[in-house]
């Protein structure tokens, strides 16, 4: 008897913990040094995403227990769309701002139904902290720590920067080097997460011409052709390649196995919404729209491969209760069964392809005890979390292979793997 | 009663970021500079504000900041007009400026013209950060003595925040604890876990076995064999019915034939317990027989055994 309670006593525990674990957030933190423009990438995401865009599949939402992140995204917001609005302002050093999102999905079945297929953080800090990690300075606890946490890291080139160095490449290289690549290059090195890279600002490497078009004769995919740009993604990469560390980064990531590694040109405010002022700063330019441009790719990659893996695990303990099923054994025992895989796979977060996070099985394995109805979304039906993660995937492989096809260096792994003869 | 403190400056240009401008000498002698840009910031201040906020455990022990907030305007530092100050995103930059002062402060009585002694101290090196393009090497504050009480002026309204404890390096891995508390927990539960889906999946033999070599054994009419026979009861009957007294019996009344028929088994694992009848009939050599009977058996470690007390039932059905 008293085994029996301390049995009861212990499944009570690592059920609480592992409850919370499965509420706790994704967290993506993004890299990128002073200016590089993270909280306008936020602001723009929230921008473009807070409404479901068909395309994408699902739509953001502040955390509703953060009633003063909405405000202040509202804010943001406002700050750029209006014409005499600023840009949010820049963060401090000591502030570590953690946004906390949750991406939901329409359902087709009731109305004013979502779905939450996953919360997720976005951790977004000063700039200078990257380089006081890479300048060796040690007293940055709470950064660490936020660095510990961090699920997926994009790493966040600046486009402005670029540019500088794409127009002069013998002058500027081992100033970008050193001061924009190499300080994330190191941390990324030492992660063992999923990373991609970003490259804001892309607005600024559209040409003059382009942005003398008029809005009806524009298309978001004009934005990644050659003809509009200055420079294309492939010119650029390389010359990024040209550093034997990026070079050298990208090979040992060809070969992790790691999910793909992709490179997104992104915009926060879309072409032609700001311009260089005579004393060198941006100003918003009279007239123009915000329209960004692939903000919610990172979000939309992060969110394929998360979702991804989680399905695949899920389908396979799926497969295992039709095996169950199919097998001639009481119901009682198919559910004792059921929960010695669940007490399994909670404790099997680093056995590979068996490994299931406590999100999937927060909604999985009580699908799989439930009997819930199939998976098969072949008419796009959201009835419940399962097909909403199933509509969030598919739309995602969908914007991932257009983008792959427009521009198949978004895609570094396979792109690298194909066409680079150093490899 | 007067205390030491030592201006300082937290700021970015139109390149640079967030740094410190201008830190104390026992601060930037030894690197922390860093900490302030760590613990000053925050929203502008309110006009009659400034925030108090205590550092623990710096190598340079506690200090204490005294700060301001304040939006950037070009003329406030020399720079030009009444335009705010950008960086080059075009984004507005705050400020942050006060006094460093070393150890915890309970009570400290600031006035405006505190603060504005450590504007006129600091803008100068904010001037000339202005400039700066790549790199700024702080500058380093001297002492100003700050009266503690009975002080005339008017006073600002200090805001206390939370201190920023730098804690001192752990040796003990917490992560690794963790693990290996939930590995130890998850062996816990698995152990029972693993023997209750083993019994689970093990198929249990069926009780014919048993029966069989209990009556082979009675017919083999020695010593020897009722001792083999005595080993197919149940250890739950074995207390009423000792192996001495079922060998006596036995020895007294040798057994010509025995025969057995399954009547059901009731399986109830993992949880409930797991049963069969058979009917058993025996013939004893001075060719008494018996009434057939009932016994019942029971699993016992994946095994069958038999529970009735097999002299009573004889003793009973002797016809």
């Amino acid at each position: 008897m008293p085994y029996i309670i301390i049995i009861i006593a212990l499944v009570a525990v690592v059920v609480y913990f592992f409850q919370k674990k499965a509420k706790a957030p994704y967290n993506i933190i993004v890299l990128g040094h002073s200016l590089a423009g993270k909280t306008v990438l936020l602001a723009s995401m929230y921008y473009k995403l807070s409404i479901q865009d068909p395309k994408v599949g699902f739509s953001l939402e502040p955390d509703e227990k953060k009633p003063l992140q909405r405000i202040k995204l509202d804010e943001y917001r406002r700050g750029m769309t209006d014409a005499k609005g600023e840009l949010p302002e820049p963060t401090q050093m000591r502030e570590l701002k953690e946004w906390k999102f949750i991406c939901k999905v329409k359902s087709t079945s009731e109305y004013n139904k979502r779905y939450s297929v996953m919360r997720f953080t976005y951790l977004d800090f000063s700039g200078e902290r990257i380089k006081l990690l890479y300048d060796g300075h040690n007293y940055t606890p709470e950064f660490q720590r936020v660095l510990n946490k961090a699920d997926v890291l994009l790493g966040i080139l600046d486009g402005q920067e670029l540019l500088k160095l794409m127009r002069n490449p013998e002058q500027e290289r081992a100033h970008f080097y050193q001061e924009y690549l190499d300080p994330i290059l190191d941390i990324l090195k030492e992660s063992k997460q999923p990373i991609h890279f970003l490259i804001t600002k892309w607005d600024l490497l559209v040409k003059e011409e382009y942005l003398l078009k008029k809005e009806n004769e524009r298309k978001e995919g004009d934005l990644l052709k050659k003809e509009n740009l200055y420079y294309s993604l492939g010119e650029i990469l390389t010359l990024l390649e040209a550093h034997p560390r990026f070079r050298n980064f990208l090979l040992s990531e060809a070969r992790s196995k790691r999910p793909a590694l992709r490179l997104f040109p992104v915009s926060a405010l879309g072409p032609g919404f700001v311009k260089e002022q005579p004393d060198g700063t941006m100003g918003k330019v009279s007239g123009v729209l915000l329209r960004p441009f692939l903000v919610e790719m990172p979000l939309v990659s992060v969110l394929h491969d998360r979702l991804e893996a989680d399905h695949q695990k899920y389908r396979l303990y799926r497969w295992f209760s039709n095996l169950l099923s199919s097998q001639n054994i009481s119901d009682p025992m198919k559910k004792i069964l059921g929960g010695a895989i669940w007490i399994i796979g909670m404790f099997s977060f680093s056995l590979g392809v068996f490994s299931v996070s406590p999100q999937v099985f927060s909604y999985g394995v009580l699908n799989l005890l439930e009997d819930s109805p199939g998976t098969s979304n072949t008419n796009q039906e959201v009835r419940n979390r399962t097909e909403a993660a199933k509509q969030v995937i598919d739309s995602a492989r969908e914007q991932l292979y257009r983008l792959e096809q427009a521009c198949p260096e978004s895609n570094l792994t396979k792109y690298i793997a194909r066409f680079r003869p150093w490899r | 009663m007067e205390i030491e403190a030592w201006p300082f400056l937290v700021g970015r240009n139109r390149n640079l970021g967030y740094m410190p401008i201008v830190s104390p000498p026992f601060l930037s002698e030894r690197g922390l500079s860093m900490l302030l840009a760590e613990a000053a910031g925050g929203d502008e201040s309110g006009p009659g504000d400034a925030t108090y906020r205590e550092i623990r455990g710096s190598e340079g022990g506690d200090i204490s900041l005294i700060f301001r907030v304040v939006r950037a305007k070009a003329r406030d530092y020399d720079l030009g007009g009444d335009e705010a100050l950008k960086d080059r995103g075009g984004r507005s930059i705050r400020l942050i400026e006060g006094f460093v002062v070393r150890g915890r402060k309970k009570t400290l009585q600031i006035t405006h013209g505190d603060l504005q002694m450590a504007h006129n101290l600091v803008k100068e090196a904010y001037r000339k950060f202005w400039d700066a393009d790549d790199t700024f090497k702080e500058i380093a504050s001297l002492p100003v003595s700050l009266p503690t009480e009975s002080y005339s002026g008017e006073q600002v309204q200090l805001v206390r925040e939370k201190p920023l404890k730098i804690p001192p390096p752990s040796f003990l891995n917490v992560r690794l604890v963790i693990v290996v508390l939930m590995a130890l927990i998850a062996l816990i539960l698995l152990i029972p876990g693993g023997i209750i889906i083993y019994r689970m999946i093990t198929p249990l033999p069926p009780p014919d076995p048993i029966l069989s070599t209990f009556c082979r054994d009675l017919q083999k009419a020695n010593a020897n064999s009722y001792k083999d026979a005595y080993h197919q009861l149940s250890s739950g009957i074995r207390p009423s019915l000792t192996q001495s007294t079922f060998v006596t019996f036995f020895t007294a009344h040798p057994v010509a034939s025995c025969t057995y028929r399954k009547n059901s088994i009731t399986d109830k694992r993992p949880f409930g317990a797991t049963s069969a009848t058979a009917t058993l009939t025996i013939v004893y050599r001075d060719r008494v027989s018996v009434l057939p009977f009932t016994i019942t058996l029971q699993e016992e470690q994946n095994s069958w055994k038999i529970t009735t007390n097999i002299i009573a039932q004889l003793r009973r059905q002797r016809t």
